[in-house]
């Protein structure tokens, strides 16, 4: 169970952990290639990027860390990633329990221009989907 | 099926056109005036000689869009705090449609949960994207990754217009699939 090896995760993240993104829509995956749209990771108003550090599980321990702790919507599956494309894209990722293993992508921009400010987030969370994963339940 | 265009607008059209690109040829004006129509003519010959396509079909994308939108018109969409989709937003994107030349491909088309835009995308190859997001107002959003680069910016669209920033982008990348 996904529960029991939850705990077990230090405070900071590595540039090197595996970070899961819970996809809440399927329009987030590209019907043409399976790609990752990078809408996935934007945040919602005034929050940020809720993500999931999954070392150590495999696709069925992730899906029950989803079940557990991601309130609805979490049946397209997850957007799978590294680490270090948060720094890539000039953001942090800080640990924040609970639940469990869960931390937070921070450091969107927050420019008074409200076009300005969606191109310039628009452009960190292109670099972070382009090299992450679909992790598809039903396929898994 | 193309656009209807009325006859006599196209007279008019026509004949109009024709008057400054006789006007543009035999420029020998000195005045303000006479430099400011002889510029007007040279605008109108570059554009009544490059080839148009009034025949630009965006079905499939409307379907697609209206096939999203059935999920974000209420607040809170994405299961957390995002706002609703408005009906600007999408009379918005429906006017950008319209106005992508017909050499464009289709979009693929993403909420976007913060403000609720909605974004449009085109995918080339490896780390090729770029998207336009739009919202309520008459600005885009536009983004781009390009290999390791990448663009950003807002721009202003009036309807008919795209910056042709955007526009060259758009080709640049989706001819990367090629």
């Amino acid at each position: 169970m996904a529960s029991e090896v939850v705990a077990e995760v230090v405070a900071e993240v590595s540039a090197f952990e595996r970070l899961a993104r819970f996809l809440r829509q399927s329009s987030y995956v590209a019907k043409s290639n399976g790609r990752i749209k990078y809408n996935a990771f934007l945040p919602a108003p005034d929050h940020d990027t809720s993500v999931f550090r999954v070392d150590g599980l495999n696709a069925n321990d992730i899906e029950t860390l989803a079940k557990e702790h991601v309130k609805e919507r979490s049946k397209n599956g997850a957007a799978m990633f590294t680490a270090s494309l948060v720094n890539k894209a000039k953001l942090v990722i800080q640990s924040k329990e609970p639940p469990p293993r869960h931390a937070n992508i921070r450091g969107w921009s927050m420019n008074d221009d409200p076009e300005l400010k969606r191109s310039e987030r628009n452009t960190a969370a292109m670099i972070l989907s382009e090299d992450s994963k679909w992790l598809n339940w039903v396929a898994a | 099926m193309p656009e209807p265009i009325s006859t006599i607008a196209a007279i008019g059209f026509i004949a109009g056109g024709t008057m400054l690109t006789n006007l543009n040829r035999r420029n020998s004006s000195v005045s303000d005036s006479g430099n400011y129509l002889c510029a007007q003519a040279t605008h109108y010959k570059s554009y009544s000689t490059a080839p148009v396509s009034l025949n630009t079909n965006r079905y499939s994308a409307l379907v697609e869009l209206d096939a999203m939108l059935e999920e974000l018109m209420e607040d809170g969409w994405d299961g957390d705090q995002a706002p609703a989709i408005t009906h600007q937003t999408i009379e918005n994107v429906q006017m950008f449609l319209a106005a992508l030349p017909a050499d464009i491909p289709d979009p693929e088309f993403a909420p976007e949960p913060h403000e609720g835009a909605i974004s449009l995308e085109w995918y080339g190859g490896y780390r090729q994207v770029v998207s336009v997001s739009i919202h309520e107002s008459q600005r885009l959003a536009f983004a781009a990754l390009q290999g390791t680069d990448v663009s950003n910016g807002a721009y202003k669209f009036d309807e008919d217009h795209i910056p042709l920033t955007v526009l060259s982008s758009i080709r640049e990348i989706t001819a990367t699939l090629v």
